[in-house]
């Protein structure tokens, strides 16, 4: 074993193979659709505001953006599509993978199995494609989901907790003795991915921020918050009245919440400096 | 023919030996790693490479070490005397479990820490790969300011896209280290 492949067999990273790249696809052609949650979930945040910017903020008032969130699902495909692209896809797995080597014997083999897993491949379109109306339904179910959580309202609290627990910031409750506005606009709730048939949606939320003079509305900045959650298919995301999404909801709120605190009021760039790059020792010391 | 062979393999051993002779320069934002240190293996015709080495430590309580707060090439390239002006400087420290490559789950927090080394306490579970990274924390006129989260900026670790030039938090490359 390498000292690359030490490394990767801890990092989880495994190093590429060209014939290690046959069953993977392979599996991953067959269980297409079946989604498993991913672990990851971060948040992409901007630049901090400069320090003349933050020298002008001064007693602080919240709101929020009168305009709602738009919510946008990514639609899987119908139940007709789904046989037509299962079918399809069983039906050239067979030949594709087993031909890859440059074996002819695998072609000939690959063609036999292609009706099977065709037939397979649409049957499982069949089954796992989502009609016109169940899309409406769970659409309706996530819909009430964010509307009933009130999503707006919690993150402007969430921010407030968040800046009371990490600053020295002092608050007015309306905007009328403050100083400073920051103005919180959820712009889009999304579950996305490919249009396949019942495919992983990841979660993600987008929040806009303003930092206000309440006087003449000017703005001293304006950035945009994005937060990339857990990963599941439409209907997972829709069990139990939409458990899965409300959790993530509130997983979101306070990761973006913290965050947008973190870097508005608290980051601070350092300067680009030779001490950021070292050459380092080779082989390295033990 | 045996003599093209023969040239062509000089020419191999001679490229290779020239890449693996070569240490290996790595830039990072915020503060360096003292130890673990970061490894890093250039890229080797023989076994690969181009990739981080996740250094491997013998202890479940690992003393995490890092560089203090300012650092003399950011003081020298402060033209505004900022860093001058700061005081109470302290560090936050942040461990997470690796899983798939990706600081998943955050198992070690502490904020406001007085010096640059760090025993983990209770213990990291063993056989298991972490991300960390390190922060100052300081008060500028009055108010307080964190540095951003040190992580590596080039050579790029393996996984990240070269598209992948914002800031996220957690993000794929902050140090690592894993326990034996």
């Amino acid at each position: 074993m390498t000292v690359n492949d030490r490394a990767a067999k801890f990092a989880g990273i495994h190093p590429v193979r060209p014939f290690s790249k046959i069953w993977p696809i392979f599996f991953g052609l067959v269980i297409v659709g079946c989604a498993s949650p991913r672990v990851p979930t971060y948040v992409t945040s901007p630049p901090p505001p400069p320090e003349d910017v933050r020298a002008q903020i001064g007693p602080l008032a919240i709101t929020t953006a009168a305009t709602p969130a738009t919510t946008e699902f990514t639609r899987p495909m119908g139940k007709g599509r789904s046989v037509g692209h299962g079918g399809w896809v069983g039906f050239w797995t067979p030949p594709a993978v087993l031909a890859s080597g440059g074996d002819g014997r695998g072609l000939i083999l690959g063609l036999f199995l292609s009706p099977v897993a065709g037939t397979a491949g649409a049957i499982y379109g069949a089954v796992a494609g989502m009609t016109a109306v169940e899309y409406e339904q769970v659409h309706a179910t996530l819909d009430t989901t964010f509307q009933t959580t009130d999503w707006t309202s919690q993150l402007e609290a969430a921010v407030a907790d968040s800046i009371r627990q990490l600053t020295t910031q002092s608050f007015v409750s309306s905007t009328n003795g403050a100083q400073t506005t920051l103005e919180l606009t959820p712009l889009f709730i999304r579950l996305q991915g490919a249009v396949e048939i019942d495919p992983p949606l990841t979660f993600v939320g987008t929040v806009r921020l303003r930092l206000l003079c309440p006087m003449d509305q000017s703005e001293l900045f304006v950035t945009e918050f994005d937060y990339t959650g857990s990963q599941y298919t439409l209907r997972q995301w829709a069990e139990h009245d939409g458990e899965l999404f409300r959790k993530e909801l509130a997983t979101a709120r306070s990761s973006l919440s913290d965050q947008i605190v973190e870097r508005v009021f608290l980051a601070y760039s350092l300067p680009e400096s030779p001490a950021q790059q070292r050459v380092l020792p080779w082989p390295p010391k033990k | 023919m045996a003599t093209q062979k023969i040239i062509l393999l000089g020419l191999l051993i001679g490229l290779t030996a020239c890449q693996t002779t070569r240490p290996p320069t790595v830039k990072v934002i915020g503060l360096w790693p003292d130890d673990p240190p970061l490894m890093y293996q250039p890229f080797n015709l023989w076994s690969g490479g181009d990739c981080y080495i996740w250094p491997v430590l013998d202890s479940p309580q690992p003393t995490l070490r890092w560089e203090p707060f300012p650092r003399p090439g950011d003081i020298a390239v402060d033209t505004g005397h900022v860093l001058a002006q700061i005081t109470r400087v302290s560090y936050d420290l942040r461990i997470w479990r690796n899983v798939d490559g990706f600081p998943s789950e955050l198992v070690y927090a502490r904020d406001a820490l007085p010096g640059t080394a760090q025993r983990i306490e209770p213990p990291l579970q063993t056989g298991q790969a972490y991300f960390w990274s390190i922060r100052a924390r300081f008060t500028l006129t009055d108010q307080t300011r964190v540095t951003e989260w040190s992580r590596i900026e080039s050579p790029r670790p393996l996984g990240i896209p070269a598209s992948t030039n914002t800031n996220t938090y957690p993000d794929a490359r902050y140090y690592r280290f894993s326990i034996r």
